[in-house]
């Protein structure tokens, strides 16, 4: 009875996820969060390029460090689960991030950055939590959960900025 | 086959009831079915609104109410449309730097903290600002309040306020009421806190947008009720007040954009803990108690599927012998207030907004 019900409840959930609702699956969790990474690298090289403040800077670093260590993770638990890993490409709404910092000059840039950062932080925290809760591919969750963790460590780096 | 699958999410809805997940496992979790399509043409967008509404498709927008919770928030929101239409406008994205911010915690949970917005003259003269506590939107499952950073720092600055601007725990990882829970929460400390700021506790006011709206005017009945500061004014933007589904904004701008009706549906599906929310007070404010209320400002947008319920909430805080003003703005949609610096709507309704908590103020 329980199995019946287990599987009409399964059945009702399907029927009701429009297409694309579904739980994440491991390529788009994989192309999200590479996207996301990719983001971080482009913004923190650029405004490492011209900041003038130490705060800034040493945050750009660790982001740098961070998410590539991050990607890293993530492509060797993408090994492990056997999911291929698609190459990384910036959504449209990433790409407008960083054609609009790159408008931006000195103390105006900084200020761009970091409220960039703390809404790019906003988002992949959201990203990593929900993978790392409900993913389908063991490793890739475990690394999801580890990358979440740092993820929370940069928000709570950016109250202090 | 249609047939078949509105049973089929008739029953997972009713199993679902009563099952308020607690954690991020939510977010992967599949949105409710649809409303019917909407049957009335749009009202016609101003121009310029409609030149910040257009960047949405260019950013890669995709229907909310078609995405699980994690999706939706990796989308792009309103205040990212604005900024491209900035940026392409050939002006500054960068926040006024004239008003600085700093965040401080309220609560033990991540979420529960706030942005203090100070004016520059706040370093003026010595003598304590007035207070303003508010709360952004995002039907209590999307966004934060960096992206509604427009609005409390264009009132820091045009209040020479301090501005408080509460985070608070979303849906569907905490559901209803923990949002009004930590709305309330946050305003006590606000108040508790605002002479270490260099506020004036005694001069305090409510702001919110949209989700954040409704949470003001809760707020301001948690204030009422359990002897807080009261506040001296509540500014209301096309707040969440009413859960008639047959409001005429609901059809009418059924299709509207950034904020649809189905929408309104996905919001209540993330965010309610039990079957029976829809009727609570708190959240169909119209048949809360609302006697005794400080005066109310409430600003709407034409095109808005939450327009019949600012409109309705005045009706109801005149009826309970509220002070209160409303006004709808012609050819904007929601999230246009913030966006003053291209949207003449939005300009007027700052404007508008701004006079008002003046008054409240003594300014």
């Amino acid at each position: 009875m329980r199995a019946i019900a287990g599987l009409m409840t399964l059945a009702a959930a399907m029927m009701t996820a429009p297409a694309g609702a579904q739980a994440m699956s491991p390529a788009r969790y994989l192309e999200a969060a590479g996207a996301a990474d990719l983001y971080e690298r482009a913004a923190s090289q650029m405004v490492l390029e011209s900041t003038t403040d130490a705060k800034v800077r040493e945050f750009a670093r660790m982001m740098l460090a961070d998410h590539a260590r991050g990607s890293a993770t993530r492509r060797a638990a993408a090994a492990r689960a056997r999911v291929r890993v698609p190459a990384a490409a910036l959504t449209p709404l990433q790409t407008e991030l960083i054609v609009e910092l790159r408008a931006e000059t000195g103390l105006a840039r900084d200020a761009t950055y970091v409220a960039q950062q703390r809404a790019a932080h906003a988002r992949a925290l959201s990203l990593h939590q929900a993978y790392a809760a409900r993913g389908s591919a063991a490793a890739l969750k475990a690394a999801a959960a580890r990358i979440a963790a740092m993820v929370a460590r940069h928000a709570e780096a950016l109250k202090a900025m | 086959m249609r047939r078949g699958w509105c049973a089929a999410a008739a029953v997972a809805l009713a199993w679902g009831v009563g099952a308020a997940a607690q954690s991020p496992a939510a977010l992967n979790d599949a949105p409710p079915p649809p409303p019917a399509a909407a049957t009335r043409p749009p009202t016609a967008v101003a121009d310029d609104m409609r030149g910040v509404l257009e960047q949405l498709p260019l950013l890669g927008a995709r229907p909310i109410a078609t995405l699980t919770p994690v999706e939706a928030r990796l989308e792009p929101s309103a205040a990212d449309a604005y900024n491209a239409a900035i940026r392409k406008s050939g002006m500054s994205v960068a926040p006024d730097a004239t008003v600085t911010t700093q965040d401080l915690a309220y609560g033990t949970d991540p979420m529960q903290y706030a942005r203090l917005y100070r004016p520059g003259a706040a370093a003026g003269t010595g003598a304590p600002l007035p207070l303003l506590v508010y709360y952004h939107g995002g039907g209590w499952v999307l966004a934060d309040l960096t992206a509604y950073d427009a609005t409390p720092r264009l009132l820091a600055k045009q209040l020479n306020a301090i501005v408080v601007s509460v985070e608070y725990r979303r849906a569907p990882e905490f559901r209803f009421p923990a949002q009004h829970d930590d709305a309330a929460a946050a305003y006590g400390w606000a108040v508790q806190n605002a002479a270490a700021w260099g506020a004036d506790p005694a001069r305090v006011a409510l702001a919110g947008e949209s989700a954040g709206g409704n949470l003001a005017l809760n707020t301001a009945i948690y204030a009422r009720d359990h002897e807080l500061a009261r506040p001296a004014h509540v500014l209301a933007i096309y707040p969440i007040a009413n859960s008639d589904p047959a409001l005429p904004s609901r059809r009418d701008s059924a299709g509207a954009t950034p904020l649809d009706t189905a929408m309104l549906g996905w919001f209540a599906h993330y965010h309610s803990a039990n079957a029976g929310d829809a009727a609570d007070p708190r959240l169909n404010l119209v048949k809360a108690d609302l006697r005794g209320l400080p005066p109310v400002t409430i600003v709407n947008a034409q095109i808005d599927p939450l327009r019949s319920d600012g409109e309705t909430l005045a009706q109801a805080l005149r009826g309970a012998g509220v002070s209160v003003q409303q006004r709808t703005y012609n050819g904007v949609t929601h999230e246009f207030f913030g966006m003053g610096r291209l949207v003449r709507g939005a300009y007027d309704a700052e404007l508008f907004a701004v006079a008002r908590l003046k008054s409240a103020f003594g300014l």
